[in-house]
Order: structure tokens, then sequence, then C-alpha cells
């Protein structure tokens, strides 16, 4: 309140007024008797981030979403090394989640809820394009408090065709051919990008088409490169290929325990 | 105080009750409220602090960039005229680019849009709130519904929540009974109707090439042109925009989609139209 | 037909001792006072017609809406108290709008018809949850086309409701089924539908059709178009007879 300068007859009425009001926010919002060690204390931190990284590739008739199973306090202390971040929700649709492990757990409540009463009332299993468009509404729902959860949905869609979606934290929702979140994704998005956008090759080179196969070795490619480069990837790859026609299969494959 | 007692028992199943409204049920759009933070928390400080400049990389929200739209009249009689919209495809977390192919243009019923600038995900929410209110409308008042109410029916929605961070930038355009429309809104509540208009972190630059080339009358192909032309400009001169450029074009009784062009091959096409590197380099 | 009327007609929650709900079999009643409508399903779409029966000369015909638009793919027509329609009418609209909000995604007529039917049960004498205290006391004919096809739903004021090829309602209905039932093969087009309509000595100023068409959306998927059959069409099919 250093401004405040008493009352003055000189001063115009009005100004005084806006200036004593300006000083009084100035002081509700920080008051002069907090010390930065306090403000710092105080400072209300609900979120932790737990790290890792998720991948997804969709083709022609099939999706495969990796993750790693690593799970960090801070990006150093290593929590668990076997930790489960893609969550498969239905026969067509796979979440898979980075960031705060508490608001993963809760999305994944919200969904599974939400795909059990859709079940009850329209008397069909929702496809992965409707359960793409509900995640969206439902982080956004939370606007103001945001989950802190990097989402991406993958499966098949009710054409019989392979679909990723990629979100923001608060639900800005893209249909893509394939995406990544965590803390590796500025490392497997370019990896990608040349192996299957292919971005950096002349027009006329010949391109390899995006077979199951090619998909599944691309995507533990990009994990290991990660996981030799990224501090809070490593140990294993958790591998959910959905393919159309046919269940969902699981797979565990070694990578990089340091 | 020892174990459970009654009040224990009722405030559970409260809770109960309340989970299974926030997690069975699509919320009530009547009484729907954002869930909030706890009192005394700053919303706009809290977001920073935790999805701003120090977030990790993908906590960060995808912001949007150079959109433009603008009315012309038809030069020639074999020219429909109508409204120009043209947006660049760039959606970027800080400096990380997460994604190079986000369609800017939405739809708000079938002879309206609305661009994105601002935050991604608070366009692509409320202009579909706004879709949902238009349609209602459609089918109560029956008759199509103005993009003048449109916008403000957006601008009143978005100022409900001012001083909540929310970060919007929206042009609502198309063609009415009282002609083709754009109505700039954003999330401080203003709302303008204008002729020619940009918003965005390339709004500048796109502002100068409208400026310069823009002329009430103009044939078809000149008007999507400078569309074109404004959008790579700017992808060109703000590392904030980039990637492909969609253009959409209202006509006076349709709306065609065109397809993206990629603004790199533009300017390229800019480029040999000059006769010289679209940049004067003074060394020549 | 109501031999064994007692004092079971009072209340709406009250079963009589051989289990029927009067007043619920008392709405059915007021959709016979209602003027007629018709539904027929076909493979080109699928149609609606309601008569318009104006009471008095002084009345303006146009101005009566029998048909209600739900989405672009839902019509709705009713027969019984009109004013009740209003409140399910517009709560399929709402419903219809809030499943694209969420979805993305047209709702099936099934499921609008659905969630009309589950307001349409909410009645009661407590005033506490229910909407209104009584049943509604109107039929509707929900038409249109989604992902499925061409549908037909009638809706009854008990909430009951069920899928048909073809349908009336109203003050004519059992003739008019009568000779839905006569008429009626599978490979009928929207053309002869519309023609057989038409045939109960009708002009353009007192009725009022509906069609759905099947369209693509830009996605590639089946959805309905609602056109209304405008008055120069209906006089050609007329003159056409």
């Amino acid at each position: 309140m250093s401004n405040f300068t008493g009352i003055t007859a000189t001063m115009n009425p009005l100004a005084e007024m806006a200036q004593f009001k300006q000083n009084m926010r100035e002081v509700a919002a920080s008051p002069e008797w907090r010390t930065s060690k306090l403000i710092e204390r105080q400072r209300w931190n609900p979120y932790s981030m737990e790290g890792g990284s998720t991948a997804a590739i969709s083709g022609d008739n099939f999706a495969i979403v990796a993750s790693d199973t690593r799970m960090t306090q801070n990006d150093i202390n290593i929590l668990t090394r076997d930790a489960e971040k893609i969550h498969v929700l239905n026969d067509s649709i796979i979440l898979s989640t980075s960031g705060f492990y508490g608001d993963v757990i809760q999305l994944r409540k919200v969904l599974q809820s939400r795909l059990h009463k859709y079940r009850f009332d329209y008397r069909a299993d929702m496809s992965a394009d409707l359960c793409a468009e509900l995640l969206s509404r439902n982080l956004y729902y939370r606007r103001f408090f945001p989950y802190y959860t990097g989402a991406m949905l993958a499966g098949i869609d009710e054409n019989g065709k392979g679909a990723v979606f990629s979100y923001d934290p608060i639900g800005c929702i893209e249909r893509l051919g394939y995406s990544a979140s965590g803390a590796a994704e500025p490392m497997i998005i370019p990896f990608l990008d040349c192996q299957i956008g292919h971005v950096t090759v002349a027009e006329d080179y010949e391109k390899p088409p995006l077979t199951i196969e090619r998909a599944i070795s691309l995507m533990k490619d990009a994990f290991r490169g990660a996981a030799e480069r990224e501090i809070s990837t490593g140990d294993k790859i958790h591998l959910v290929i959905a393919e159309a026609g046919k269940p969902i299969v699981q797979k565990f494959l070694p990578l990089r325990e340091d | 105080m020892w174990g459970e007692t009654f009040d224990d028992f009722e405030s559970e199943e409260r809770e109960l009750a309340v989970a299974k409204q926030n997690f069975m049920h699509e919320p009530a759009n009547m009484n729907f409220t954002f869930p909030s933070l706890p009192l005394g928390i700053q919303p706009v400080e809290f977001m920073n602090s935790h999805f701003g400049a120090t977030a990790a990389k993908n906590m960060k929200f995808r912001k949007g960039t150079t959109t433009l739209a603008f009315v012309y009249e038809p030069a020639t009689p074999a020219d429909k005229g109508g409204i120009i919209v043209a947006v660049d495809s760039r959606a970027s977390s800080g400096e990380y680019i997460s994604s190079k192919s986000v369609m800017k243009i939405l739809d708000i019923g079938d002879r309206m849009v609305a661009t994105m600038a601002g935050g991604a995900a608070d366009c692509q929410y409320w202009t579909r709130i706004v879709a949902k209110y238009c349609t209602l409308y459609e089918l109560r008042e029956k008759t199509p519904i103005t993009v003048s109410a449109a916008s403000k029916y957006f601008a009143n929605a978005l100022f409900g929540y001012r001083g909540k961070g929310l970060s919007v930038g929206s042009m609502v355009a198309g063609y009415d009974k009282k002609g083709p429309q754009i109505f700039k809104v954003d999330s401080d509540g203003d709302r303008c109707s204008l002729k020619v208009c940009s918003v965005g972190s390339g709004s500048l630059n796109a502002y100068g090439i409208l400026d310069n080339h823009y002329k009430p009358k103009m044939t078809d192909e000149e008007a999507r042109k400078l569309g074109l032309r404004a959008i790579m400009h700017a992808t060109f001169r703000d590392s904030g925009s980039g990637g492909v450029c969609n253009l959409c074009h209202i006509t006076p009784t349709e709306k065609i989609r065109l397809p993206p062009m990629d603004v790199s091959k533009l300017w390229y096409e800019f480029a040999d139209e000059l006769g010289r590197d679209i940049v004067y380099d003074p060394r020549e | 037909m109501f031999l064994t009327r007692s004092e079971y007609d009072r209340g709406v929650n009250t079963f009589s001792p051989e289990g029927r709900l009067f007043q619920v079999e008392y709405a059915i009643e007021a959709v016979k006072l209602g003027s007629t409508s018709i539904g027929i399903r076909t493979k080109e779409g699928v149609l609606l017609a309601a008569e318009k029966r104006s009471t008095s000369k002084l009345m303006v015909n146009d101005a009566i809406e029998k048909i209600s638009k739900v989405d672009q793919h839902v019509a709705v027509t009713f027969a019984g108290l009109i004013a009740d329609s209003r409140t399910l009418v517009e709560r399929a609209q709402i419903e219809a709008q809030n499943f694209w909000f969420t979805y993305n995604r047209k709702i099936r007529v099934e499921d609008v018809t659905q969630s009309v039917a589950n307001l349409a049960l909410q009645f009661g004498d407590d005033d506490v949850k229910a909407s209104m205290s009584r049943p509604f006391g109107v039929a509707m004919l929900f038409a249109g086309v989604d992902q499925e096809g061409a549908k037909l739903f009638h809706l009854d004021p008990s909430g009951t409701f069920i899928d048909c090829k073809a349908k009336s309602i109203g003050a004519a209905s059992d003739g008019a089924e009568q000779n839905l039932k006569e008429q009626y093969h599978d490979a009928l087009t929207l053309k002869e539908a519309l023609k057989q309509v038409m045939e109960e000595k009708l002009n353009a100023a007192n009725v009022e059709v509906v069609v759905i068409k099947p369209t693509t959306d830009e996605k590639g998927r089946q959805i309905g178009q609602f056109e209304r059959v405008s008055d120069a069409e209906l006089d050609q099919v007329i003159a056409a007879l």
C-alpha cells in the first residue's frame, strides 16, 4: 500500500477511490506479509507428473497402441516398473494415457461407466469414434480443473478402419494416422513422421505400405530409441494390437531398465 | 467420533449419488456447471503454473493461430461472391508443434462456420455449444438463425466465463437474410461486425496482404487466391502459423470447402508469379 | 367398453382388480378424438401425412402444424391433445441435439423414441419428481432414416413404442389401418405411398405431408433428409388420381 497517501484535498476523489480499490485488490491477491518461501509453500499442487510415453499407429484395418511401463515421480524416482498405462475399454476401444496416474484412474472410471450406461441405453457397444467424442467432452468438462493427462484413444471405428485420436489435457480432439503422448513425444513423433508420414523424403521416392507387421516393428524401434535417450521411459513395452474382426492382443516386450 | 454414525452414512450416500451423477450420466445442460478449483485458488494463476509456460511439454494446451475472413461482391456475373474464410493448420503447445493438420474451420449448421484461434479445445467446445443452440433455435422458431444472433449467443456464452482464462478468438461467418456477415467474437466478450477480418498471432501479416490487395468486387478466383496469399505470408513471417491452408467459400447458396494447400508449396507458386524470391535480397 | 368403470379410475397409480390402469386407457381413448395421421415406411424413405381438421372456416389452416421436425433426419406427427405433444416434441428435439453434442452423431430414430417414451411414463400424483400429474393424451409416429435404414415408430400414451411398417393414429385410424393392411407391400415406392394417403378424399389445404429420404452425410454414413411436400406437389398427386 505504498501509494496510499491519506486524505488530501488536492486529489481527485474518483481517482483516489480507484487507486484505493486497486491497492486493496493487490493486497488481497498477495498480502505483503507473505514471504516468497511462504508463497511457494502455499501454492497448491494437486498433480504429480508420473512420466512415461505412449504412442499409437492406425492402419487400414488395425490400430496398435504401445506404452512403456515405468512410473516415475518427478522424472527421477522410479515408483514401479510395471504400471499399466494402456486401458482396454471394450472390444474395439483402447485408451492410452500419460501424466498424473490419479487422474488417469478417474478418467478411466468415467469412461467405463459411460460405456456401461451406453450399452444399457442403446443396446449396442460404443464404437471408437463415438467414444473419442465422448472423451473430448469429458476432458473439457474439467476445463477449470483439468485432468493432468495426455490421453489418446485408438481402436477400430464403425467402418472397420483403424483410428487414432489425440487430445490435449482439456479435450482438443483430432483424428490422426499416428500420434504419441508423454515425455518422449518429441522423440517418437519425428521418427513416425519420417517412417509413416514420409515428410522427409522426396515425392517420387518409393514408400513402403503400412502393414501391421511394419507398424509393430516401427513401434518397437520408436520405444527402444526413446528408452535410450529419455529418463522416464523404459522397463517394458506394453503393446496392444487391435485388428478388425479379431480379439485384442496384448504383449509385453523388454526394454532398457536403466 | 468413534466409528460410524448415521451422519457419516448419509454423507457417504450423498457422495455416491454425486459420483453417479458425474460418471454415469451426461451432465444435464440446464444446470451444468464446470467443476472448479477449491475456494481460494486463483484459476488463472493455477492454470498458468500447471499448464502454462513452465508446464511439461505435452501438458500445455494447444493454441491456434492465423485465421482470416472477408466479404466480397462478384466482379462479373459468372462469379458467385460471398465470403472467403481461410486458415492455417498449426496447433502448437509452447514451442512444440503438436499438430500440423488441425481443421480450424468448424461448422455451425450447414450455412455458417466459425474459425478457431486461441485455445483449440475452447473453440471446439464452444462452437459445438453454439451449433446445438442454433439447431434448436431453428426447430423452435422455424426460421434460419442469423449470423448476428448466433454470434451474440456465442459472445454471451463466453462472457459468462470472463476472467476464468478462456482463450477464444473466433469469426462467425455465414449467409443469412441480411446477406453475407462476419462477426468477430472473443473471450473477453467482444463482438463486432466486420467486412475484412483476421485473428491470431499471424493476423498482422495477414492484414498487411488483405489491406493491400482487397477490393470490394473480385472474381471468385481472385478472392480465393487472396485468401491463400494472406495465409501464406502469415505463415512465412509468423512462427506460430504453418502447415496447410484450409479454405472455405460461402456463397449465397452453398458452402464450398476447398482441398487443403501446403503453404510451403504456395510459397514457390507465389514466388514464381513474382519472378523472384518473395523476400527482397539486398545483395542484388 | 369400460363396463368395469369404478372408483379405480380416480388415480393414475391405482390398478383395478382386473389389472388395468384406467387413466392410461382413457388417455389412449383421447388419441382417438384427434385428427388422423398416417406413417408409411418404404424402401425410398418414410412418409408422414396428417389431416388438418379445421373446425371453423374462420380458422387459418396454415397456422396448424401437425408434423414437427425433430432433427434433420427425424419427423414426428401426433394425434390427441396437441398441447401435450409440444412438451414431448421439445424433449425429442433436445434429446436429439444432446446426443449429437456428446457423440457427434445423429441419434437413431429408435433412441429418440425411447427417450420420449421415458418422459411419457413419468407421470404420477406425487408432485416431487413427476413432470405431469396425468398421462400424456397423445400418440405419436416417429419417422426417420438413420444408419440402419428407414424407420417408423408408434408411441402411445402408455409409453409403449412399436416398430411399424405402416401405421395410422387418430379418429379415422381404424379405417385407414384396414386400408394400409390391404395395400401395403414391401416394394412400395414413396409416390405410391403418397397416392394411397391422398385417396382419403383430401386436398392440399387439409393435409400436411412430410417425407424423409435417405441421403449420406459428409462421412458417407446413411442419414435422412426432412422435406415438406409442397401444396403444388400435393395438387399434382390429387390431379393424377
